[in-house]
C-alpha cells in the first residue's frame, strides 16, 4: 500500500485518520498526520500538501456545519464578536484555517526531507 | 520540470519549514496574552464547536455513589430544576449537581474573584485586583465562615451534599465538555469544597455590606464649615418615610453605647479608594396583609437590585424533600445550598440592602516603621501577619503580607511597598462579615423550612453577619418587616467617620440584641415595606448610620400601598414595573420656573440638519422666526432645525410629563441628562475645590435647598447653571436624537446592558429597551436593576410569578442563556411553577434527569 501513488486514496487515508485520531488526540494530531502523509506518499511534494489541506479542510468544515446545523448557531455571533471578526463566515474560514496550514505545511517539510 | 537543488539545501528547506511549521501549532496551542489558543478553540472536536447546543435538556441518567437513594430531577419549560428527593443529603447533592450542570464556570469564576486568585487565569493584569481581595480579608473571612458552617450538623451536611453533588458532575465532564470560557481563558474547572461556598456567601458579603462612606465624610467634615457641613450632609436624607412605621414604641431598655474620649480628629485621608456603597445596589421589597388584598391573604413581592449579568447571579429552583417535609421555590445563587428569596407552601420573603454601617474604617498608630505594634487602650499590642500567596500565570507568584490588627486587616492597596520614607497611618477595617459564628447559611436553612411566623422568628435570630431587612408574610395572615443582622452598640455617629483605633469605646464590643432590631409585625396601615432608606426616626435608640438611600422609591411604594385595596399579585407586577420619579415630581417645576427660554447663548451652534447638508450658519439666537412648516416639525421654512420650535415643544412637554420613564417617553431622557448635567455643575466649584476625597451631596438634599430657598450654600450660581445646563443639554439631545421630538424615545435612546460576568465581548446582551430609573421603583440603570422580581401570593394555595434578566443555563451556546431577557424588560411575569409533589402536573416536565446510586 505504501507509498501511496495516487490522490483519492491519499484524500481518503488522511480525511479518516484525522476523523478518528481526532476523538482522542488535540488538534495537533493533524500535524503529525500531515507529516506522514508527506512520509508515506510518494506524490509530488507540492501535489501532497494540496491535497492535506483538501481533507483536513474539508474534514473541519464538514464537521462545523454538522454541527451548526444539528445544534444551534446562537454561538457564532458571540465568538465572531470575541474574536473580532468582521462576519460570522469568517469562523468557519479560521477554522478551516487553523486546521489545515500546520498540516498541509508539515506534510510540505516532510516531503522535502525525504526527497532524495 | 524539476529543478536540480542540491541535497543540502533541500534539507535545510525542510528542517526550516518544519520548525516553523512546529512553532506555529505551538503559538495555536498557547494562550498569548488574552488570545486564546485557537488551535484548541476552533478544534470543532474539542473546542467551542463543541459547546453549541440546541434548545432544551436532554434526559439523562447518573450514578453516584454517595447517594442514600434515587432522586428526581423534573426540569420544566424554562430550564428550572425541581428536585425531588427524600433526605437532605441527596437533596442538596442533587442542587450541586444540578448548579454544575448549569453555571460551572461562574461559581469557578465568582470564587476565584472573590478569594483573589485570578492571576492565575489572568496573569500579572490581575495582581492589583488579588491583592486588593487578600486584603480585604476575602479568604479570611472565608475561613471563618466555613469553621462556621462545619460547626453546625444541618449546615455541614448541606454544604459536604452539595459539594459533592457539585464534584460528581465535574468528573464525569471530559476537556471537550468544559464550558466556553475555559476554553477561551485557557483553564480548567476545580472542585468544590466548603471553602468554595464560604467564598461564594463573601462574594455576596463585598457586594452588599463591603462599602462605606466613612472616608469621603470624614474629609467633607474637615473641609467645611459645621453649619455649611450639616446642610450639605444631613444625618437624615429629606422626606424620607423610613422602613418602620414612625408610630412605632421602642418597648426595651437600650444598651448604652461607650463614650469615646473626646478630642479624636482622624487624620486627612487623602487617597484611601475603599469601595464605596454602589448606588446601583439596594432592593424594593414590600408585602400587604390580607385587610388589602382581594383573597383577604398576605401578597409579597421582593425585586433585589444587582449588576445584572450573564450568567445571572441568581439560578431558580425547587427544593422538595419528603424526609423533612420541605417544600420551597425561589431562586439560589449558584455556589451555595438552599433557596435565598423565595417561598414554600406556608411562607414568603424578601430581601432588602440595609444602608447601615457594616464596614468601619479605622485609624491606627503603630509603634514604628517595623509596624509590628500598634496602640490599643493604652497599650501596644502585636499585630498580626498573614502571608498570602498569589500564583500568577506565565509569572512568579507574589507574596504579600496583609497585617491585622484586633479590628480587622490593614486594607493599604497595592502599588504601595511598606513605605520607608514616611509613616503612614495605615487604616484597619472591621467588617461584619468577618464575624465568627457566621450562620447565614443556618438562617436560609430554617426559612426554607418555615411553616409558622414563630419558626420563621427562630430562622432570623441567625441572620447575623450580612446584615438585610427581611421582610416577610404566611398564610395565616402575618406580615413583618425587620432590618436583621449583627450591628455594633454605636454613639452617635460611630462608624460614619473614620474611628479611632487606640480608643476602645470605637471598638465592636457589644451588639444590639435581636429583640432590640427594628421591626415591626402587622403593622395598622396593613403593609410593610423597604426601598434601602432609614431604617426607624430619630426616636429609635441606637445608632445604625447614615448612608441610606432617599426617599424616592419607598415613599412611592408607601404612597401607592396606602391607597390601595383589593391588590392581587397582577397589581404587584404593575407597580414592579412603575418608572414614576419622586425626584422630577419635586425638581422639574423648580427648574422649569427658572429656564428663561430667551437667553440660549450666543455661542451655542444650531442642530445639525437630519438630511447632513451643510448649514451655513453656525451660530443661531433662539429667535428665529417661527415661520416652520406644519408638516415638518423642527424645521422651519427653510428646512433648517427650528431651535426655538424645539425649545418650545421641549418646556411643553415637561410641562405636560408625568414624571415617568417609560420607553415611549419624548421628554424622558432629556431631562435625565439635564438632571445629572445640573448636578454634577452645581457641585463642581466644591468637588474642584478639594484634591481629597469627598463624594457629592445626596440628590435629595440638593433638591432639597434649592427648594427651600438656601441657595447661600450651593457653591454654584443657581439659576445660571439651570439654564446653561438646560441649554447645553438641549443641544446635545438634538445633536444625538434629532430635532424631532416624535423620534425621541426613551428606551430606544438610552444604553440598557447585560454584559457578561467576565466581560468577554459578544457574551453579554447589548442594547435592549427597557422603562425605569435606579430612583424609581423599576430601577432599571445602565448595567444594574432588578436582578430577579418575584410576587407570592399567600393562602392554601400559594402562587408565584417571577422573572430575571438572564437564563438558568449559563451556556452561551445554548438558545436558553440570555432567552428571560426580553419578557424582564417588557414586564412579562412568568408562571412560577411550584409542584406539590412528584407527581404534580407531569405533563410540564420538559426533561428529567435521574439520580441513582446503583448499589442500592
Amino acid at each position: 500500500m505504501f507509498p501511496i501513488r495516487s490522490a483519492i486514496p491519499l484524500f481518503l487515508l488522511v480525511l479518516l485518520s484525522a476523523l478518528l485520531l481526532q476523538l482522542v488526540f488535540p488538534w495537533w494530531i493533524v500535524v503529525v498526520i500531515g507529516f506522514a502523509a508527506g512520509v508515506l506518499s510518494s506524490l509530488p511534494p507540492w501535489n501532497k500538501s494540496l491535497i492535506v489541506f483538501a481533507a483536513i479542510g474539508l474534514l473541519w468544515f464538514g464537521a462545523t456545519l454538522f454541527i451548526t446545523f444539528t445544534e444551534s448557531a446562537v454561538l457564532l455571533p458571540r465568538i465572531t464578536a470575541l474574536l473580532q471578526l468582521p462576519s460570522q463566515w469568517m469562523v468557519f474560514a479560521l477554522t478551516v484555517l487553523v486546521g489545515a496550514l500546520p498540516a498541509s505545511l508539515a506534510s510540505l517539510g516532510s516531503s522535502w526531507l525525504i526527497i532524495r | 520540470m524539476p529543478i536540480r537543488i542540491s541535497r543540502g539545501t533541500r534539507l535545510i528547506r525542510a528542517v526550516t519549514l518544519l520548525s516553523f511549521t512546529i512553532l506555529l501549532a505551538w503559538m495555536l496551542s498557547t494562550r498569548i496574552g488574552m488570545i486564546p489558543p485557537l488551535g484548541h478553540l476552533t478544534n470543532p472536536w474539542q473546542g467551542f464547536w463543541q459547546n453549541m447546543e440546541r434548545d432544551g435538556i436532554p434526559d439523562l441518567v447518573l450514578d453516584a455513589d454517595q447517594l442514600r437513594s434515587t432522586v428526581t430531577v423534573r426540569y420544566d419549560e424554562r430550564g428550572v430544576p425541581h428536585i425531588f428527593a427524600d433526605n437532605d443529603y441527596d437533596l442538596y447533592f442533587a442542587q450541586g449537581l444540578v448548579t454544575a450542570r448549569d453555571r460551572l464556570w461562574q461559581v469557578d469564576f465568582q470564587t476565584r474573584a472573590a478569594a483573589g486568585r485570578l492571576s492565575e487565569i489572568v496573569g500579572p493584569d490581575a495582581i492589583d485586583y488579588d491583592r486588593a481581595q487578600r486584603r480585604l480579608g476575602m479568604m479570611y473571612g472565608a475561613e471563618i465562615n466555613a469553621a462556621s458552617m462545619g460547626s453546625d450538623p444541618r449546615t455541614s451536611l448541606m454544604v459536604q451534599a452539595y459539594a459533592d453533588g457539585y464534584n460528581a458532575w465535574l468528573e464525569q465532564l471530559r476537556p471537550k465538555d468544559y464550558p466556553v470560557e475555559f476554553k477561551i481563558f485557557d483553564s480548567e474547572p476545580e472542585p468544590f469544597s466548603p471553602l468554595t461556598a464560604a467564598l461564594l456567601l463573601m462574594n455576596m458579603s463585598q457586594t452588599l455590606s463591603a462599602g462605606t462612606r466613612a472616608h469621603a465624610q470624614t474629609n467633607a467634615r474637615a473641609l467645611l464649615d459645621e453649619d455649611v457641613y450639616r446642610l450639605l450632609y444631613p444625618d437624615e436624607l429629606p422626606w424620607t418615610d423610613p422602613i418602620i412605621p414612625p408610630d412605632q414604641n421602642w418597648d426595651f431598655d437600650p444598651i448604652p453605647p461607650e463614650t469615646p474620649n473626646p478630642g479624636f480628629v482622624p487624620g486627612i485621608v487623602r487617597d484611601l479608594p475603599l469601595p464605596e456603597p454602589d448606588p446601583g445596589i439596594g432592593s424594593n421589597s414590600w408585602a400587604v396583609d390580607g385587610s388589602r388584598t382581594a383573597s383577604g391573604y398576605p401578597v409579597l413581592s421582593s425585586d433585589p437590585h444587582l449588576s445584572v449579568n450573564l450568567p445571572s447571579i441568581w439560578y431558580e429552583i425547587q427544593l422538595h424533600s419528603t424526609g423533612s417535609s420541605l417544600n420551597t421555590y425561589g431562586v439560589s445563587l449558584p455556589g451555595a445550598p438552599g433557596v435565598v428569596i423565595g417561598f414554600n407552601e406556608h411562607v414568603a420573603w424578601g430581601v432588602t440592602n440595609t444602608g447601615s454601617n457594616t464596614l468601619d474604617i479605622f485609624e491606627i498608630e503603630f509603634r514604628d516603621d517595623r509596624r509590628t505594634e500598634y496602640l490599643h487602650d493604652g497599650q501596644w499590642k502585636p499585630v498580626r501577619q498573614r502571608i498570602e500567596n498569589i500564583p500568577v500565570r506565565g509569572g512568579e507568584a507574589v507574596t504579600d503580607t496583609v497585617l491585622y490588627t484586633h479590628h480587622g486587616p490593614i486594607t493599604q492597596t497595592s502599588g504601595d511597598n511598606v513605605a520607608p520614607n514616611r509613616f503612614p497611618a495605615g487604616h484597619a477595617i472591621q467588617w461584619v462579615a468577618h464575624l465568627p459564628d457566621n450562620d447565614i447559611l443556618l438562617a436560609t436553612y430554617k426559612f426554607n423550612r418555615a411553616r409558622s411566623q414563630g419558626e420563621f422568628e427562630s430562622a432570623l435570630r441567625h441572620f447575623t453577619n450580612l446584615p438585610q431587612n427581611i421582610t416577610y408574610a404566611d398564610r395565616d395572615g402575618n406580615i413583618s418587616m425587620g432590618h436583621m443582622g449583627l450591628f455594633p452598640v454605636r454613639f452617635f455617629g460611630q462608624g460614619s467617620y473614620i474611628s479611632d483605633g487606640r480608643d476602645p469605646a470605637w471598638d465592636w464590643n457589644q451588639f444590639v440584641p435581636f429583640e432590640h432590631l427594628p421591626r415591626t409585625f402587622n403593622p395598622e396601615r396593613g403593609f410593610v415595606s423597604s426601598a434601602n432608606q432609614a431604617p426607624a426616626t430619630r426616636s429609635y435608640p441606637y445608632y445604625l448610620g447614615r448612608s441610606y438611600y432617599g426617599f424616592s422609591r419607598g415613599a412611592r411604594i408607601n404612597q401607592i400601598l396606602a391607597d390601595s385595596q383589593d391588590i392581587t399579585g397582577a397589581f404587584f407586577e404593575e407597580m414592579l414595573m412603575d418608572s414614576r420619579s419622586l425626584h422630577a415630581e419635586k425638581f422639574l417645576p423648580f427648574l422649569l420656573s427658572l429656564v428663561d427660554t430667551d437667553s440660549a447663548p450666543d455661542e451655542s451652534p444650531a442642530p445639525e440638519p437630519p438630511s447632513g447638508t451643510a448649514t451655513t450658519a453656525t451660530a443661531s439666537h433662539g429667535s428665529e422666526p417661527a415661520g416652520s412648516t406644519p408638516d415638518q416639525p423642527g424645521l422651519n421654512s427653510n428646512g433648517q432645525p427650528d431651535h426655538q420650535q424645539v425649545v418650545n415643544t421641549i418646556i411643553k412637554m415637561l410641562e405636560e410629563w408625568n414624571y415617568t420613564f417609560d420607553v415611549n417617553s419624548p421628554v424622558a431622557l432629556f431631562y435625565a441628562n439635564w438632571e445629572q448635567r445640573l448636578l454634577r455643575e452645581l457641585w463642581a466649584p466644591l468637588m474642584d475645590s478639594t484634591d481629597r476625597y469627598i463624594v457629592r451631596p445626596a440628590v435629595t438634599t440638593t433638591i432639597r435647598l434649592l427648594l427651600d430657598g438656601e441657595h447661600h450654600v450651593i457653591p454654584a450660581d443657581v439659576p445660571e447653571t439651570v439654564n446653561r445646563t438646560f441649554w447645553k443639554a438641549l443641544e446635545e439631545h438634538v445633536r444625538r436624537h434629532g430635532p424631532d421630538p416624535a423620534d425621541w424615545h426613551y428606551g430606544r435612546d438610552r444604553t440598557v446592558r447585560v454584559g457578561h460576568l467576565a466581560m468577554l465581548p459578544g457574551f453579554g446582551r447589548d442594547d435592549f429597551i427597557a422603562s425605569g430609573r435606579p430612583e424609581t421603583i423599576n430601577a432599571t440603570g445602565s448595567t444594574f436593576g432588578p436582578s430577579w422580581r418575584m410576587v407570592v401570593e399567600l393562602g392554601p394555595d400559594v402562587r408565584a410569578r417571577g422573572h430575571y434578566p438572564g437564563g438558568q443555563t449559563g451556556n452561551p451556546g445554548h438558545p436558553g442563556y440570555d432567552r428571560f431577557i426580553d419578557d424582564w424588560a417588557a414586564g412579562n411575569f412568568y408562571d412560577l411553577l411550584f409542584w406539590r409533589s412528584i407527581s404534580d402536573a407531569p405533563e410540564q416536565t420538559a426533561s428529567t434527569l435521574i439520580l441513582q446510586n446503583g448499589n442500592r
